[in-house]
């Protein structure tokens, strides 16, 4: 990633308020022929103009050197900003933003040293996390603080993962089977006797038995079966970055753990040979499609990393329609949501209406809200206490859709694996 | 970078808002003011702007650097057009803008790596003062004007020295626009 163009030059806001009362200066001068307010003005409008022209030529410019240390829920982001010319260093300020889903846990130490600057950001992870950290923000700033400009140079971002281990240990599960359709029985034969499910390209050593003779014939090429029971397991994550009635603090919170959950299961999947895709809807879908191996779980987790909280909320059944696109009817998604709003409700929904078995992963809303300091400690327990009503009542009302599972301890997925190691849908 | 502490962030203000006060003091002196009007009026400028700009951060510190301006532009206004006087506002002028330099929490030494700045301020209030009072057989007003024209040709002479001051985009070129 390539910092913006250094060419970022821009007046403060002080040069602004100097150069308006130098202005004024001049203008009750020539009203009331006063030479001494001319000669105040002076120097308050050349002070702008003075301190651009001190500024370092050519434009200084930096490179970032940093790296997440820590463990569990500690996050240290330490680091150095190296300038280029060393003299600028003085006057350089770094700007970071922090994700809201990971919280302060003492005031950034950031350090000018001749040539540069060091920082040491403690932060803290309360919920499994990943996140991007975006790079500083390095102005130049001359010593009056009159102008600034950006400072050049390669910087690339951060990604800061904290999940526990339990978040990964999922077990031996397999996902197909997992969900029948309504009103379909599946047989009790298997292997393949069992049921049917489709003609494949057949492998240079099918047995004969499965060579479907007649296909073959009419494709001039060797075709066979394949029976339900052979296929491995299929399982779509699906993230709603759709802002709710939560808040955005909340959503960004929501994001930073679905993006945990959504690594940790791929993973989990993957390695039990289940065929996994991503998706995520905001305004619109974007998907990556059914796939396994490492290649898989690298593609994911690089869509998983771009995928950002959307301020247009989408329509839900667009989701639905976009699904059929990339995905076939019948296979099991797993989704995200905080269900902050009737919409998620409503794409639970229009999923079951497309053919998707749902199963939702809602995380507990007391982990993601944030705390309100206008509110005093009691008022703030009833709204809390108000929410998780409200939580329960939107559970009650996917229920009759989806399985769901009430996500309260975040550190763990216990709960998801009891849900899908059934073979029925089922209630938890 | 080397290893080794260094003393790096000002925690307080340095000295440049005692010479500030001193010269506002000062200029206030040298109006047509009542000597105690005008020492309050400096006195709880500097005071109030010195306060504000301890206890806030950013932008809203601008304020204390409003109050100062409101001051001097109040005592230059009361100023007489004399030669006292109009040295008495530069001086103020200036050690306000060393004072801008003295900000808290920057990295110590900010108010001389300022100098140039406010040495070039000097120069072209210097010229303004020179050719006001010190020039044979011309009167303040027509002085104030030569040195405003000083002024501007200085200014753009040095303008047009740093085009980059201006232009913001770099120049497209044939094979940047083909990449």
């Amino acid at each position: 990633m390539t910092a913006p163009p250094p060419e970022t030059f821009r007046w403060r806001s002080r040069s602004y308020l100097l150069a308006g009362a130098g202005a004024i200066f001049l203008l009750f001068a020539v009203v009331e022929r006063d030479p001494v307010l001319v000669l105040v003005a002076v120097p308050v409008l050349v002070a702008p103009v003075a301190a651009a022209l001190t500024a370092p030529r050519p434009t200084p410019t930096g490179d970032l050197e940093w790296q997440t240390v820590g463990s569990d829920h500690d996050v240290r982001i330490a680091g150095a900003f190296r300038t280029d010319p060393a003299s600028a260093a003085d006057d350089v300020t770094l700007t970071f933003v922090r994700p809201t889903s990971l919280a302060e846990t003492a005031p950034a130490r950031i350090e000018w040293w001749p040539g540069g600057v060091r920082f040491d950001l403690r932060w803290n992870a309360p919920r499994p996390v990943v996140e991007r950290i975006p790079p500083p923000v390095a102005s130049w700033r001359d010593p009056l603080g009159l102008a600034e400009e950006q400072v050049g140079g390669r910087r690339s971002e951060l990604i800061v993962e904290r999940y526990p281990l339990d978040l990964m240990r999922l077990g031996a599960l397999r996902v197909d089977r997992t969900h029948v359709m309504p009103g379909r029985s599946p047989t009790r034969r298997i292997g393949a006797t069992g049921d049917f499910f489709g003609i494949r390209q057949a492998a240079p050593n099918e047995p004969p038995r499965r060579i479907n003779w007649r296909a073959s014939a009419r494709a001039g090429r060797w075709l066979a079966n394949e029976y339900e029971v052979e296929r491995t397991g299929e399982l779509l994550i699906l993230i709603d970055t759709r802002p709710t009635g939560l808040g955005p603090v909340a959503d960004a919170r929501f994001l930073g753990v679905a993006r945990a959950a959504a690594i940790g299961i791929t993973r989990a999947f993957l390695r039990q040979k289940v065929r996994v895709g991503y998706a995520e809807y905001g305004e619109f879908l974007h998907a990556v499609p059914l796939g396994s191996g490492r290649t898989q779980e690298a593609r994911v987790r690089r869509a998983v990393l771009a995928t950002w909280a959307s301020t247009v909320e989408g329509p839900s059944e667009r989701c639905a329609v976009g699904m059929r696109r990339y995905y076939p009817s019948g296979l099991s998604v797993l989704l995200l949501s905080t269900l902050g709003g009737d919409a998620a409700v409503e794409l639970v929904f229009y999923l079951r209406r497309r053919g998707y078995p749902v199963v939702v992963l809602n995380p507990a809303w007391r982990s993601l809200l944030p705390h309100h300091q206008a509110l005093s400690a009691r008022a703030e327990a009833v709204a809390l206490r108000l929410s998780q009503v409200e939580r329960r009542m939107r559970l009650a009302a996917i229920r009759a859709y989806a399985s769901v599972v009430d996500w309260e301890d975040l550190g763990s997925l216990g709960d998801l694996a009891y849900v899908l190691q059934q073979p029925v849908r089922r209630r938890v | 970078m080397p290893d080794g502490p260094r003393p790096l962030i000002s925690g307080r203000t340095g000295p440049a808002g005692a010479v500030l006060g001193a010269t506002l003091v000062l200029f206030a002196l040298t109006t047509d003011l009542p000597w105690v009007a005008g020492f309050l009026l400096a006195a709880s400028g500097i005071v109030a702007a010195l306060v504000l700009r301890a206890r806030t951060a950013g932008a809203r510190s601008d304020a204390a650097i409003g109050i100062v301006l409101l001051v001097i532009g109040v005592l230059a206004a009361a100023a007489p057009a004399t030669a006292v006087a109009g040295a008495a506002g530069g001086a103020a002028v200036l050690a306000f803008l060393a004072w801008l330099a003295d900000e808290p929490g920057r990295v110590v030494g900010t108010v001389r790596r300022g100098l140039p700045a406010v040495a070039l301020a000097g120069v072209a209030f210097l010229v303004a003062w020179a050719s006001a009072y010190l020039l044979p057989r011309t009167s303040a007003p027509e002085g104030a004007a030569a040195g405003l024209i000083v002024l501007a040709i200085f200014l753009a002479a040095l303008l047009l020295g740093r085009p980059d001051l201006f232009r913001r985009e770099p120049a497209l070129t044939a094979t940047q626009a083909f990449e």
